[in-house]
């Protein structure tokens, strides 16, 4: 069948159409990538929050007030506690200073728990800037330096509770978020690696090779994940070091996140297969190592890049997930899964809401913040489909 | 139609194969054979078995035999006896303790669908038809909350909002008074004040990922010629959109199914153990945990058969209701 | 036939804006008309003339961001103009009183509905029919639009219909209400050229027959000409001249329409650089292809179960090339022209035959023989042409990267050198220069052709191959294209081998002819002989199919018809 002149009213576009005399013109890809992309204002602003937990793994030493493990056995299960600007000293007046109230601690013998009443005349002052527990940053390079925290290094604070053992639940999420956001990026990193190299053979070749590898994606993917991940993540020995495990879990979490990336580049490489620009570039005499990357490659690296994102979030939810049920990432290794196995059940929960509620929330924006990322990427990524 | 059936079915085989493949590796995963995990538990007890009984347990497992006469042995007895090997935990056949739980986990499964469905089909067609409108926004925002929320914390939530605010204490299926009642319309009453939560719980997530498939499905739908045909002949709006649009959006819709069921049974295992119901979940981790790897093999494999067999419902449901496919 | 003096249907003013992010744009200004009782109103223009805009707003049809901002569309005592889009009142006229007939007959039918269903819905929404008595009425307008076998065929789906029966069933369903007037929009562009007009004798028939009035959309001159009583020539939303068929034909007055039918006059004859310049008979053989097939799908599938035969795309083809001469190859689709221009640079493997090549210096070679290095000589040699001037330019690399990708692969330039040769390339083909940086985004259908065909000849060939190079082009753009191909070919004494399914384009172009059917050929031999007088059966009627763009001289009514052999099958 001859194509048909087409006759659609978005043809005459006069952006389009203008387009010949204008910027556009001699925008390259990634040029009409990031302006289509700067529209949709929520990735933005997910592309931002993402940013910044990133900057807080990195600078986690830093930015928390306290290590993993600063335990004060005092403190079991004290709440969140609030910050004040304007301080009344007990002599009268008032003066402006960060702080926050000491606690009073009363031992409810019969409920065998610990109740805790903030108390205005314990005046615990915190800055920016203290020196606090001394840790080292990177393995490198040591430092006693915390960008908030109480001035005096002996007071304890609990802007957002402690646990079971007296610990800071802030500093502990801190570093949670190294840990997790690290996770989703080096097992995407891996199943990226896996995705294209099975996804591009399989695309390229066809035939047998794809039937192979679509044979196995199928089966791999007709799995229901939570068991398999459990039944592989159970294998890892107990006495195993924690970056062991931590490199376990990530490969556990990628073996089967690869699976629909190499669907994905499969698909796209089939379909570009048969565009005439791939034969023209055949026909030019590109070597087939040329045609992939000079002209097939750079038609999916927006995709793939959108899809990459897209699958992040379905790791961190994995390790998370797996932590949780206590057969991924185990203490003293602090993860946002980890910080979830306190909260495991309803005595803890409605004793320690905390618990629950501030690991939650952080892996509820890290998971919604790539998801809105993926979303304004995939829309952007293909800037040629007017 | 019935050699698209049987072709159907035909092609399920070397999946099934493939995952039974997988579950073994599982199986033989954690160190040493469970023969050896065997003697260290009857240690502990106290009796010391005698080396009759190790030769008689190796040779009926085939444990001195290579791996792929190993895998044979445990494959054929479960399809030709429907035997899952032996419980060590338990000290029970593998195959008394599963089917009960794995009947349950059916059942909420099930049902979550049936919510998964009720919910995504007419918000997804609402989203589609109504885009960029204040409803659509909100769905839309609503559904990437539902995304972002793991089933488990979603679980725990849910949990302790129930009893804080209404007093339940939502474990389990049952209430205690009525754990060992006789089934009556109270216990039935108590099930499904129970049961509501984990249903959903697994369902949101789902149904958030559907909401979008079926809005995108529609959408593209929704701008083809045949529905410009559709408005010339003077249909009314509705009856068109779910005349032709809708019913041809169904079908990927339907092709869904094979990525729901897996998540849906990843959820209700992770469900049932942080609400600690009676279903494959709990145990499934007991067993992993405590390393009685025949336990934890045959979950995963039937929990894996089970979205086969879903899977290729909805294949046959597609292949009803498509033509296209059907004539194939 | 007596004019009624009322008109079914006027349009009055009528003006169709779109609100983009830009601002509005007009796709029809001010455009009034009236259809008659009994006649047919041909509604000619360009692509984006806004003519299809013009028909769907006739039935209240344009969809946002589309609005009907003024004018009145007149049909009967109401203005259709003012109706809401999704009212009742506008429902009972659609389907009821004006039928349409939309241009894709595969995209515009449900694919999981049986044809039945969909003619029968408007039975019984309209005419308020039993279920019995719609399908009754269904078949009998199934057999009104020549369907052969309505009682069996009612039950099947459209995708077991060829395009030809499939726009029988959209006709069926456009007449089903019994409409006073039928809107056809390019209702024969998706069809071969036999197929066109079979559909195009059965709508012209049935609208005599019922007196309907008719509104047909067409961007084909030819079309007008065999159909309609008069016309209306769109360009960019306007109505730029109207009046009875010979008068717009003959008695030209706007300065579009004339250059509009100059650009497909023109393709009504050779070119006059082809009569003034004959080919020397002389020539020497470039390429010899003898036997040359390809069957698909033969052996064994991935699973290595025997599969059946194969479909035969190709067979037995054999033909010789002379240096500096161009071969068209016509055919309908489905007759496998396009696989043979494949199956010459093996980008499509053949399963028989060979291909002898025969540079002016050096050996001949058998191309089917060529490793993958002699094959990439070949490449240097033979270049390709392709149809789709959107899809054959990657959008990712810019003018220079992509007519400089050749010259850079094969070591004949890089650096300034590189910029030199691909500025000298894009003056060659008409474009400026200084665009070569700029992306393919950038650029018309006509320009992207230019590109196309300027990186063809960057390795200076000494065979093209086109394959429907100007099949996707405006008619006027068309001639431009092909003017430019006829200079370059004389300038470079190219061979060209020219496929095409438009047998004006190849009467232009061409000095010989092979007709393709079936994938194989047919006929072959000089150009203005087969074309004027064609001996094989099948050539005569696709000859005599051709609409052509003089309301004096209707060819269809001399129509050859082409009875099929006795192996053809049912018709789908």
């Amino acid at each position: 069948m001859q194509t048909p002149p087409t006759e659609d009213p978005h043809e005459m576009d006069p952006h389009l159409a203008g387009a010949a005399g204008s910027a556009t013109a001699v925008a390259s890809q990634w040029q009409l990538v990031a302006w289509r992309f700067g529209r949709h204002k929520l990735a933005v602003i997910a592309l931002y929050v993402i940013v910044f937990l990133y900057l807080i793994g990195i600078f986690a030493e830093f930015l928390a007030p306290y290590a993993t493990d600063t335990t004060r056995a005092k403190y079991t299960y004290a709440p969140p506690q609030g910050i004040g600007l304007i301080v009344h000293p007990p002599d009268g007046g008032w003066y402006f200073g960060l702080h926050s109230f000491g606690y009073d601690i009363t031992v409810d013998e019969a409920a065998m728990r610990r109740s805790f009443t903030p108390n205005p005349d314990k005046v615990i002052p915190l800055g920016f800037f203290v020196h606090g527990e001394p840790y080292r940053f990177w393995y490198m390079f040591d430092s006693d330096l915390h960008l908030f925290g109480p001035t005096n290094p002996k007071d304890m604070v609990y802007l957002l509770g402690s646990d079971r053992l007296g610990r800071d639940i802030l500093s502990r999420l801190i570093h949670a978020t190294r840990i997790s956001m690290s996770i989703g990026l080096v097992g995407v990193a891996i199943s990226l690696c896996l995705g294209i190299f099975l996804g591009s053979i399989s695309g390229f070749y066809g035939g047998r090779v794809d039937t192979i590898i679509q044979r196995v994606i199928e089966i791999v993917s007709a799995m229901p994940t939570i068991p398999l991940w459990m039944g592989l993540a159970a294998a890892i020995p107990l006495g195993w070091p924690p970056t062991r495990v931590y490199f376990t879990v990530i490969a556990i979490v990628s073996l089967l996140g690869w699976t629909s990336l190499a669907r994905e580049v499969r698909g796209r490489f089939f379909s570009l297969r048969g565009e005439d620009f791939v034969t023209a570039a055949r026909l030019d005499g590109a070597s087939e190592m040329r045609i992939i990357f000079r002209h097939m490659l750079p038609s999916i690296t927006s995709h793939i890049l959108a899809m990459v994102t897209l699958a992040v979030p379905a790791m961190i939810i994995a390790e998370t997930s797996l932590s949780f049920l206590g057969i991924g990432l185990k203490p003293p290794v602090v993860s946002w899964g980890v910080l979830l196995q306190d909260a495991q059940n309803l005595r803890a929960i409605s004793n320690a809401p905390w618990l629950l509620l501030f690991p939650s929330l952080a892996v509820m924006l890290a998971v919604l913040a790539f998801n809105f990322l993926g979303d304004g990427l995939r829309d952007a990524a293909d800037p040629y489909d007017a | 139609m019935g050699r698209f059936l049987v072709k159907r079915v035909l092609y399920m085989i070397p999946t099934l194969i493939g995952i039974s493949v997988i579950c073994f590796i599982i199986i033989q995963l954690p160190p040493g054979d469970f023969l050896t995990s065997v003697l260290s538990s009857m240690a502990e007890s106290g009796n010391r078995p005698d080396q009759a009984s190790i030769d008689r347990l190796t040779a009926q497992y085939g444990l001195d035999q290579p791996i792929y006469v190993q895998y044979w042995r445990w494959i054929s007895g479960i399809v030709f006896h429907g035997d899952f090997g032996w419980s060590f935990d338990w000290g029970q056949p593998v195959g008394h303790l599963i089917w009960d739980r794995l009947g349950i986990t059916l059942l909420v499964s099930s049902l979550s669908f049936v919510l998964i469905w009720v919910i995504a089909l007419p918000i997804g067609i609402y989203s589609a038809v109504n885009r960029y409108s204040l409803g659509d926004h909100f769905f839309t925002f609503l559904g990437f909350v539902g995304l972002a929320v793991p089933t488990f914390i979603l679980a725990l939530i849910l949990m302790y909002l129930s009893f804080t605010y209404l007093g339940l204490n939502v474990g389990g299926l049952f209430s205690p008074e009525y754990e060992n009642a006789a089934w009556g319309l109270a216990k039935f009453w108590d099930l499904c004040q129970h049961l509501w939560i984990p249903i959903v719980v697994i369902a949101v997530s789902s149904t958030a990922a559907l909401i979008r498939v079926m809005r995108a499905n529609l959408s593209d739908e929704l701008s083809k010629p045949y529905v410009v045909t559709a408005r010339a002949k003077g249909l009314s709006e509705f009856t068109l959109i779910m005349r032709y649009p809708v019913r041809i959006a169904l079908n990927p819709f339907i092709s869904t199914i094979g990525w729901v069921l897996p998540s849906l049974i990843s959820g209700v295992t992770i469900t049932a153990i942080v609400l600690n119901l009676p279903m494959a979940g709990p145990l499934l981790l007991r067993a992993l945990v405590s390393q009685d790897m025949y336990l934890a093999g045959a979950f995963i494999l039937l929990l894996s058969a089970l979205t086969l067999v879903g899977t290729l419902m909805s294949d046959i449901l597609l292949a009803l209701l498509d033509p296209r496919i059907r004539y194939q | 036939m007596t004019l009624d003096p009322t008109p079914t249907l006027s349009v009055r003013n009528l003006t169709v804006q779109f609100a983009l992010r830009h601002g509005t744009l007009s796709a029809v200004n001010d455009v009034s008309f009236d259809l008659w009782p009994g006649r047919t109103l041909g509604l000619v223009g360009e692509s984006g003339s806004g003519k299809s805009v013009t028909a769907r707003a006739l039935m209240q049809l344009v969809d946002p961001p589309g609005n009907i901002t003024s004018g009145q569309i007149l049909f009967g005592d109401a203005d259709i103009a003012k109706m809401p889009r999704r009212g009742s009142e506008i429902r009972r006229i659609r389907g009821a009183q004006i039928g349409m007939i939309f241009q894709e007959p595969m995209s515009s039918l449900s694919p999981v509905h049986t044809v039945g269903s969909q003619i029968v819905e408007v039975l019984r929404l309209h005419l308020k029919l039993s279920r019995e008595g719609a399908r009754a009425r269904a078949i009998e307008l199934m057999r009104l639009v020549e369907i052969p076998d309505p009682e069996n065929n009612i039950d099947r789906y459209t995708f077991e219909f060829s395009g030809g029966m499939r726009q029988r069933v959209m006709i069926a369903i456009a007449l089903a209400g019994d409409p006073d007037v039928l809107i056809a929009d390019e209702p024969t562009t998706a069809l071969d050229v036999t197929t066109q007009a079979e559909v195009l004798d059965l709508i012209k028939r049935i609208q005599r027959e019922r007196g309907m009035s008719m509104l047909l959309i067409t961007h084909d001159m030819g079309v007008v000409a065999e159909i309609a009583d008069d016309v209306a020539v769109m360009y960019r939303g306007k109505i730029v001249e109207a009046g009875p068929v010979d008068q717009v034909f003959h008695q030209t007055t706007h300065p579009y329409t004339q250059k509009l039918l100059a650009s497909v006059l023109k393709l009504e004859r050779a070119a006059d650089q082809k009569k003034q310049d004959p080919r020397p008979p002389t020539a020497r053989v470039i390429l010899k292809v003898r036997q040359l097939g390809k069957t698909f799908g033969a052996g064994s599938d991935a699973y290595g179960a025997r599969t059946t035969q194969g479909v035969r795309a190709v067979q037995n083809v054999s033909f010789d090339l002379l240096e500096g001469e161009s071969l068209g190859i016509v055919g309908e689709s489905g007759s496998g022209k396009t696989t043979l221009g494949r199956l010459i640079l093996r980008v499509i493997e053949p399963t028989d035959g060979t291909i002898e090549y025969s540079p002016d210096t050096g050996q001949s070679v058998d191309i089917r023989a060529l490793n993958k290095a002699g094959l990439r000589g070949i490449y240097r040699q033979i270049r390709f042409v392709f149809q789709d001037p959107f899809s054959s330019l990657n959008p990712r690399m810019s003018v220079r990267q992509i007519i400089g990708e050749p010259l850079q692969i094969n070591g004949i330039a890089s650096g300034q050198g590189l910029v030199s040769k691909v500025s000298d390339l894009l003056e060659m083909v008409g474009l400026e220069p200084a665009m070569m940086e700029r992306y393919p985004h950038a650029f018309s259908g006509g320009q992207r052709q230019r590109i196309g065909i300027a990186r063809a000849l960057a390795l200076d060939p000494r065979i093209l191959i086109a394959d429907e190079a100007t099949s996707a082009l405006d008619v006027s753009v068309r001639s431009q294209i092909l003017d430019l191909l006829l200079d370059l070919q004389k300038r470079l004494t190219l061979s060209v081998i020219f496929i095409s399914h438009d047998i004006g384009v190849v009467r232009y172009f061409c000095d010989r002819v092979a007709v393709m059917r079936h994938g194989e050929i047919v006929e072959i031999g000089d150009a203005q002989t087969i074309c004027t007088s064609p001996t094989h059966p099948y050539t005569k009627a696709l000859i005599s199919a051709v609409p052509y763009p003089d309301p004096r001289t209707p060819r269809m009514n001399q129509r050859i018809r082409f009875i099929e052999p006795q192996t053809q099958k049912a018709p789908q």
